[in-house]
């Protein structure tokens, strides 16, 4: 018995050390399970700065960021599919894309099509989201609140704007999806296509949020250049105007814009995209680049840098993409000696001076059928670093406002203001300088002989129609390469006329198979259409 | 461990142990009516004696009563076989029975020696040593019993004798002694596959008990397939696993799926365990293991097996056990191979002159004018003018052709310019051996590979050691190391390509494609003085490779000497475990593993300047070191007990686990010169970045199992398991998941045996029931997170612009950081939950030598976490967040079938296995259809619609082409709206599949799956005497593919070159081809879009090894003085049996906005082996 006993004694404690071990090991871990999130940031805390200027950060994300390269193109599109540039590039296959965009065999699946469209929504998730932030920070007093609110929303009215001029149909009466709010996986493909006038006022919408919100340019302190201000604001709501038509309020808005006194034509013309000038006593709003730090890391180029420039020089430096036209040069030529055509071409044959080595721009290579290039975002190579260049993207212009208050005034029967403002851009013009210390011009004689006031003179007729054709002459002159004729020439209601004689007189594809009626608009992407299945309609003719 | 080497080592103990226990021991048994069998268990549990013994010559089924109180062993013996004629023998623990013993002539010690003596030595099969061997002299009592290196001595011994050797497990065999005083013999295994013990998580069971579905490879399999990985060795073996190769790619892993797809984007991968230790999901987890190594590899495939894994099992679980050593003296073998790899027969991109005959007839189709044609082709433009592009048009192509082939012979081969004959080498020498304190097995092993595609390479170097140290009878521990060195050049696996581009299978963008595309007019080098006028600089050998003339292509081969990416990884595998028996059938077992790996990859961006498009003006360096950890501790409390006929086995677990992934990265812009010795952090002078990611989850988890069994007959096993895991919010994060599982040994009836169906061996049934969980998707993913990177800021201020000349001295602006939201978190996450259904039935005929299992199953799986597609115009790009949305839907049947016989010395074994499975999409939550992110060709090729099978093809259908300009008129809608205006002759017509008015979206329709209806693999054996022949067939029917280059090469657009023929192919005039669109520049027809044009049947049958092998006769062997040898040829992926054009029809897609997709794969090549393989 005193056997069994103990054996039983000592089997109990052995099972009760075993036990005791099992239930021990099982209640140490309480916390066990709670990850905590190592390196990386929760949005549990709201940095409203950081947050702000993030909005800003994404503009240029196109140009840094692998995942959305697609979307870099969004900058020439209203050169290239206009009269004024050739898709260029390395060759056919280069950009194949935009190649089809050019001779308007354009697809709802085209490459470019739908990274512009995703890009910019996703742009406009990115500011929903900072604005809901905003709205519901506690941390935030409500002057700063509404200043980073108006610098949100004048993004998302640039934005929203950049998608309805490539997206929206006058004709179909269709605008865009109006977001705004970040969206829950539930609303997905509950929201349709607001029509045209509503999208453009919840554009216009936005921009009065910055008009009311942001502080003028000269408040900002230098830090802060860059930012969105009051006077940008209004600026785009004038080009909203122009866009939709309205010239009332289109002219009510420039006027608001020069009456503030803020800003003023650079006197001279090369100044106007003068790196040295960033921001300039012209410039209303710029998406800013910069050379950075980051530049050759990765074995790729990820920095600040301007790429959407850089793919626009010369090859062999740049990739030869936008070469601009003759048929854009021989609009400048209607007027002789006009100094803007040394500040806005590179001429093949001329010589790159800026080191101690001159360089011939030979263009030898690639599709490049006029040997000419864009000199307002031209960098010489000694400025460039590595095929990279850091020019800003100049989104608008004083000389864009005058043009339109020109434009507007005219059209509202008011010639002399419009005549007033045109020859105040033509004026600035004739008196611009004409000696590009970067470069020796070989493609390309100015008649330097010539008196000052016989250059680009001032326009006399004050009839409506004839007016506005040089307006618009000078809309295509002064913001050449800006990236506005092809949408110009929409809202003038004349780009398939234009591009298709363009297409017949250079005899080329390019604008050949221009559609009235139907490539006025980009077709909405074919996964936004299939994603939406039903609830977002097609533009006209696409179907 | 299979039964006959447990058995094995319950024999050694007898010759070494002492007799005190049968002394010693004293047991009381109270039996009535019972059979000696019976009795002889009662004792056998009661004690730790056990009996051998030969049913045919001691009757056990005698029916006797006992009633012993406290009596030795010895005692009862006497009494149970009194007057019986039966003898028993104790040494230590082990009694023998034998029938009319004579005591004394059974032990030979201590006798007298009279007559012959015969000395010997006993082995098996594979050279090992067999202690315990009974050997008597046939027809008397006289016997004896090998020691523990397998050796005996019988003395005594009548002239003209015949000597039995017998052994549990293996065939008796008889020699007649004759003249000979010395006898060697090699025992056989028995056909004793029933009996095999099977692993299935926290413990094993006889394979004859199973009730879930399991299938198993055994290692030599494995190690025989010459495959570098042991994933791809599994490819065909078993029913229902699903393996592809990813690539040929060296050391390219494998995609395994098991049972179909059960999820649609957080991941089909199975669990690896390798001995006992959970390593993780996710394609290539366990490719590090030296296939030599690997002893058995299970697959618990439904539900009721897996879920003993909860959370991890979803898609199934693959059980990796890896050798151990046996008692015996040292086992030395040594094993080697190499071999020879070749480009099998693949796509031929066209010549230059076809390049510009496609040009200048794709323009001139489009109406292009002449000043949109290159100046080079414009000479040749003039004469296309007239050809009439309505009629056949083969005159005007063929006279085309032949003038740009006289004028221009100069033709680059690109493909030929990336490919080389590859070589494999293999080396293993593996040691094992010990006694029955502590017994190990290791090995050594270095595989070496360079790939076919030029600059790839990868070898590794492994170390395994596993021991086994017996302490006490109580006591047992041991440990499993394996080390892995390994290099790869050219491919980061982990990275998946290099940043230079290239090298990156299957993407749209890699050298392979590039090779394609080129134009071959580009020369691969340029001269000195095109470098300068380009703006290169000669002296930079990157800088002299030319830049392609028409298609923009990147220069592959410029690219590949750029290539500089060396990855190497040190991988640590290890575990420990303990196990105390508490009790006699109370086992506790702790087991703590831990799974360490760093690699660093180094490299190297070169300065190269091309073109403008094409340069690296600042070369840089870069390292990134990756590092994971992970450690896992179960601790698990086994019961196991028979009584009667009832055994059960009970065990309860628990089981923490914790892994983290830390990479770091490092890089460095401007070393002095692109020299291989200056390609270091350290000499790099520009600008330095440093990053670094982080990752960390951990399952927490307790199980339970219960297997009972009755009369061996019935047999039930239930599981549970409850799993938290932190990738979850606090609410959502613990998971239940249990099981059930039923089997009926109908063969075991009485009156089956009854029945006398003396064919059928052996039949069961089985089915089954459990749940599973997955929660296969990254960490985090249930919070909101912003993302604040150094790409994350804004230029704001007054800018100054960047000076010019050199970045040294040159200041930057400072940036203000941004913040920006990049993932959307979803705090409701759980688990995805699939439900398993299996019945099944194992048959075995003829005494096993044909054996047959079946089984179908219902795999269900809801709540699938998803990333749900949303409209571009929610904004979330890349941020999409994971919801639990949908049900799939599982069924299918799979069969293995084996047959095994010899006549005389030929042997021969035929083995099969096919797998149907049928995928259906139940539900998409809110969505009824699924459109795949992957935007490719017009739009997604792939969309998942409930009612169908996962990731569908989706598009137009066509419907021949339109032979002239009057089937184009003609084709028209019900109201006589013409479809397709736009198209000319040589255009595609698409099917008007809605009958409605207009050719648009709702015409779209499912076009074909990826997903094969059945997979299917066979193996023949043949043997004769020393000669084998193996060969392994595998293959699968029913799948499409999609062939995305063919939107490249195909199109004849005149922007890319495009394969070898495409002239003839294309349509050239009416009735010249009525599937291959005519070749122009432009589309307006839209020719391009997703159609059935892009689908090919995937269908194919592989010969994927054949082994030719030979075993040195033994005669040979001992004059060499080594134990066996063999030596063999061999082949794998010799011969492919498909209609597939393209590359290969082997495509492994991880990602299931992938499936299916061939786009420039690196093919598998053909490779021939010679190889040994040397024991000592």
């Amino acid at each position: 018995m005193n056997v069994i006993k103990k054996k039983m004694k000592k089997l109990i404690t052995k099972l009760l050390i075993c036990t005791a071990i099992f239930v021990a090991i099982m209640s140490c871990n309480k916390d066990f399970l709670d990850v905590p999130l190592k390196g990386r940031l929760s949005t549990d805390v709201f940095p409203a700065d950081q947050a702000v200027t993030g909005c800003y950060a994404v503009l240029l994300s196109a140009d840094k960021d692998w995942s959305l390269w697609g979307a870099w193109p969004d900058f020439l599109l209203g050169n290239v599919m206009s009269d004024d540039a050739w898709k260029g590039g390395n060759s056919d296959g280069d950009q194949p894309d935009i190649g089809k965009l050019e001779r308007f065999e354009i697809l709802p699946s085209n490459g470019n099509v739908s990274s512009f469209y995703s890009n910019f929504y996703h742009y406009i998730f990115i500011f929903n989201t900072t604005l809901a932030g905003l709205e519901n920070s506690k941390e935030l007093n409500d002057s700063v609140r509404n200043k980073y609110i108006g610098e949100v929303k004048f993004l998302r009215g640039y934005a929203y704007m950049k998608l309805m001029m490539a997206y929206g149909s006058k004709k179909g009466n269709l605008g865009l999806p109006v977001i705004d709010h970040p969206l829950l996986q539930s609303e997905a493909g509950k929201i349709p296509r607001s029509d045209f006038n509503t999208t453009w006022n919840f554009i216009i919408k936005d921009f009065q949020s910055g008009e009311v919100n942001l502080p003028a340019k000269d408040q900002y302190q230098s830090k802060d250049i860059g930012r969105a201000t009051k006077g940008a604001s209004q600026a785009m709501i004038a080009r909203a105007y122009m866009l939709m038509g309205d010239w009332a309020n289109c002219e009510l808005y420039a006027k608001k814009v020069i009456d503030s006194h803020k800003y003023n034509l650079e006197p001279d013309f090369k100044n106007v995209f003068s790196k040295a000038n960033k921001n300039g006593q012209e410039s209303l709003f710029e998406i800013c680049y910069t050379i950075d730090n980051y530049f050759g890391i990765g074995g790729w180029d990820f920095s600040h840098g301007s790429w959407w420039a850089a793919a626009q020089q010369p090859i062999p430096n740049g990739w030869g993409v936008g070469a601009f036209t003759n048929d854009l040069l021989s609009e400048f030529k209607k007027d002789q000696g006009d100094p803007r055509i040394v500040w806005s071409f590179v001429f093949g044959g001329d010589v790159d001076i800026s080191s101690d080595e001159p360089i011939v721009l030979t263009f030898a290579d690639g599709l490049d059928p006029d040997k000419l290039h864009n000199r307002k975002i031209w960098d010489p190579k000694y400025f460039q670093m590595g095929g990279q260049t850091d020019h800003n993207l100049m989104v608008i212009r004083y000389a864009d406002v005058v043009l339109m208050y020109a434009e507007a005034t005219n059209e509202n029967n008011k010639s002399d203001i419009a005549k007033a403002a045109l020859n105040s851009i033509r004026k600035r013009a004739r008196e611009s300088s004409f000696v590009d210390p970067y470069r020796t011009i070989k493609g390309y004689n100015f008649p330097a002989n010539l008196a000052v006031n016989e250059r680009v003179p001032d326009v006399t007729t004050s009839e409506k129609n004839l007016l506005r054709d040089a307006i618009w002459h000078e809309r295509r002159v002064e913001l050449a390469g800006e990236d506005l004729r092809f949408f110009d020439l929409v809202r003038q209601g004349r780009a398939g006329s234009v591009l298709r004689a363009f297409s017949v007189k250079y005899n080329t594809l390019k604008g050949k198979g221009f559609v009235d009626g139907k490539h006025e608009s980009f077709p909405i992407p074919q996964n936004e259409m299939e994603g939406s299945k039903g609830i977002i309609l097609q533009n006209p003719m696409y179907n | 461990m299979k039964l006959t080497t447990f058995l094995f080592f319950l024999a050694i103990t007898q010759i070494v142990a002492s007799e005190a226990y049968s002394q010693t021991t004293k047991m009381t048994l109270q039996l009535s009516d019972a059979t000696v069998k019976e009795v002889l268990n009662r004792i056998e549990e009661k004690s730790e004696f056990f009996f051998l013994y030969n049913s045919k010559l001691v009757d056990v089924n005698r029916k006797v009563s006992v009633d012993a109180k406290d009596e030795r062993v010895d005692e009862i013996l006497n009494s149970l076989f009194q007057e019986t004629g039966v003898v028993y023998t104790v040494v230590d623990r082990q009694i023998v029975l034998t029938n009319k013993a004579d005591q004394a002539g059974f032990i030979s010690q201590n006798r007298q020696q009279q007559g012959k003596k015969v000395t010997g030595k006993v082995t098996d099969s594979t050279g090992g040593s067999l202690p315990g061997v009974s050997i008597v002299v046939k027809g008397t009592t006289t016997g004896v019993i090998t020691d523990n290196t397998g050796n005996y001595s019988l003395t005594n011994i009548p002239q003209n004798s015949t000597l039995q050797f017998s052994f549990v497990g293996m065939k008796m065999q008889e020699i007649l002694v004759g003249s000979k005083t010395t006898i060697n013999i090699t025992l056989e295994e028995d056909a004793i596959g029933l009996e095999e013990v099977v692993a299935i998580g926290y413990g094993t069971v006889k394979k004859s008990d199973m009730t879930g579905s399991v299938s198993s490879v055994k290692g030599d399999v494995i190690a025989s397939s010459g495959s570098a990985s042991f994933g791809q060795a599994l490819q065909g073996r078993a029913a229902g696993v699903n393996v592809s190769s990813s690539s040929g790619t060296p050391g390219g892993g494998s995609t395994i799926r098991i049972r179909g797809m059960g999820s649609i984007n957080s991941g089909n991968d199975p669990l690896y365990v390798v001995d006992g230790m959970p390593i993780g999901a996710g394609p290539n987890t366990a490719d590090f293991l030296n296939p030599a190594d690997i002893e058995s590899v299970e697959v618990l495939k439904d539900a009721s097996a897996a879920a003993i894994y909860g959370s991890q099992g979803a898609n199934g679980v693959i059980l990796v056990n890896t050798k151990r050593g046996k008692s015996g003296a040292p086992k030395l073998s040594f094993d080697s191979y190499y071999g020879l790899k070749e480009i099998p027969k693949t796509w031929e991109p066209g010549d230059a002159a076809q390049f510009g005959e496609v040009y200048l007839l794709a323009k001139k189709a489009s109406g292009t004018p002449i000043g949109d044609i290159y100046d080079y082709y414009k000479p040749y433009y003039a004469s296309l003018s007239g050809v009439d592009f309505t009629k056949d048009y083969s005159t005007a192509q063929q006279s085309l052709y032949a003038k740009l082939k006289t004028d221009h012979p100069q033709s680059t081969d690109w493909l030929n310019e990336l490919y080389r004959k590859g070589i494999v080498q293999n080396y293993n020498v593996s040691l094992s051996g010990g006694n029955d304190a502590f017994r190990y097995a290791s090995s050594v092993s270095y595989y070496k590979e360079s790939g076919i595609i030029k600059t790839t390479d990868y070898d590794r170097l492994s170390f395994r050691l596993n021991s086994d140290y017996t302490v006490s009878k109580k006591l047992k521990i041991g440990s499993n190391i394996t080390l892995v060195n390994s290099n790869r050049n050219g491919i980061n696996p982990l990275i998946g390509n290099t940043v230079s581009g290239g090298l990156n299978p299957g993407s749209d963008n890699s050298l392979f494609s590039q090779a394609y595309e080129i134009d071959p007019v580009t020369t691969v080098n340029r001269t000195a003085a095109e470098t300068i006028l380009a703006g290169g600089d000669p002296a930079n050998p990157f800088d002299l490779y030319s830049a392609s003339r028409f298609t923009g292509t990147s220069n592959p081969a410029a690219g590949l000497a750029r290539t500089s990416l060396k990855y190497s990884q040190f991988q640590l595998l290890a575990n420990a475990f303990a196990e105390y028996s508490i009790i006699n059938g109370l086992v506790f077992k702790s087991s703590i593993g831990i799974s360490f790996s760093r690699g660093l990859e180094n490299s190297f961006f070169p300065s190269y300047y091309i073109s403008g498009q094409d340069r690296n003006l600042i070369n840089s360096v870069r390292r990134i070191n990756d590092g994971a950890n992970s450690w896992n501790w179960i601790n698990q409390l086994t019961y196991s007990k028979s009584i009667g006929k009832h055994t059960i086995t009970a065990m309860v677990a628990y089981d923490a686990s914790k892994s983290q992934y830390h990479s770091i990265t490092a890089s460095k812009t401007g070393t002095p010169s692109n020299d291989s010795n200056q390609q270091y952090l350290h000499t790099a002078q520009g600008i330095s970045n440093a990053d670094d990611d982080i990752n960390e989850s951990v399952l927490l988890s307790y199980l339970g199992r219960l297997n009972y069994s009755f009369a061996n007959k019935y047999m039930l096993t239930g599981t549970f398991r409850r799993d938290g895991s932190s990738k979850f919010s606090k609410d959502t994060r613990w998971g239940n998941f249990i099981s059930a599982s039923a089997a009926y040994k109908i063969s075991e009836e009485s009156y089956f045996q009854d029945l006398n169906i003396s064919q059928i061996s052996n039949l069961k049934f089985r089915a089954g029931w459990g749940q599973l969980g997955n929660a296969a998707i990254p960490s985090y993913r249930n919070v909101s997170l912003y993302a604040a990177t150094s790409h994350v800021t804004y230029p704001f201020g007054t800018a100054t612009a960047f000076p010019g000349g050199s970045l040294t001295n040159y200041v930057p602006q400072t940036l203000s950081q941004g913040a920006i939201p990049y993932q959307i978190g979803n705090a409701n996450l759980k688990w995805e939950t699939q439900e398993q259904t299996n019945v099944g039935l194992d048959l075995g005929l003829f005494k096993n030598k044909v054996n047959f299992t079946a089984d179908y199953f219902i795999r269900t799986s809801k709540d699938n976490l998803l990333q749900m597609p949303v409209p571009p115009n929610l904004g979330y790009a890349s941020a999409l967040p994971y919801t639990n949305a949908g049900e799939i839907e599982n069924r299918g049947f799979e069969f293995t079938a084996e047959l095994k016989n010899n006549i005389g010395d030929f042997s021969y074994s035929v083995g099969g296995n096919i797998s149907f499975t049928k995928n259906k999409v139940l539900s998409l939550g809110i969505l009824q259809e699924y459109p795949h992110s992957g935007n490719r060709i017009d739009g997604i090729p792939w969309r998942t619609i409930v009612g169908q099978s996962v990731a569908d093809f989706y598009g137009y259908q066509t419907d021949g082409i339109f032979q002239n300009q009057s089937e184009i008129d003609n084709y028209k809608a019900t109201d006589g709206t013409k479809l397709q205006t736009n198209a000319r002759p040589g255009d595609f017509k698409f099917a008007n599949i809605q009958n409605n008015n207009a050719l648009n979206d709702s015409d779209k329709v499912v076009l074909g799956s990826p997903l094969p209806k059945f997979t299917y693999g066979f193996n023949i054996s043949l043997a004769y005497k020393g000669w084998d022949l193996d060969m392994f067939f595998q293959g699968q029917k029913g799948n499409k593919i999609f062939m995305y280059e063919k939107y490249f090469i195909y199109r004849g657009q005149g922007n890319f070159n495009s394969i070898k023929g495409l002239p003839e192919m294309a349509w050239h005039g009416p009735g010249t081809s009525n599937t291959q669109p005519r070749i122009a520049a432009d589309d307006p027809n839209n020719n391009f879009r997703m159609s059935d044009y892009y689908l090919e049947d995937g269908s194919y049958l592989r010969l994927k090894t054949i082994q030719l092998g030979y075993n040195i006769p033994k005669e040979i062997c001992s004059t060499l003085k080594i134990a066996n040898a063999r030596i063999f040829v061999s082949g794998e992926n010799i011969l492919t049996f498909t209609k597939f054009s393209g590359i290969d029809p082997e495509i492994a897609s991880s990602n299931i906005n992938t499936m299916g997709m061939s786009s420039f794969e690196y093919p598998q090549p053909k490779t021939f082996r010679f190889g040994l393989k040397v024991g000592f």
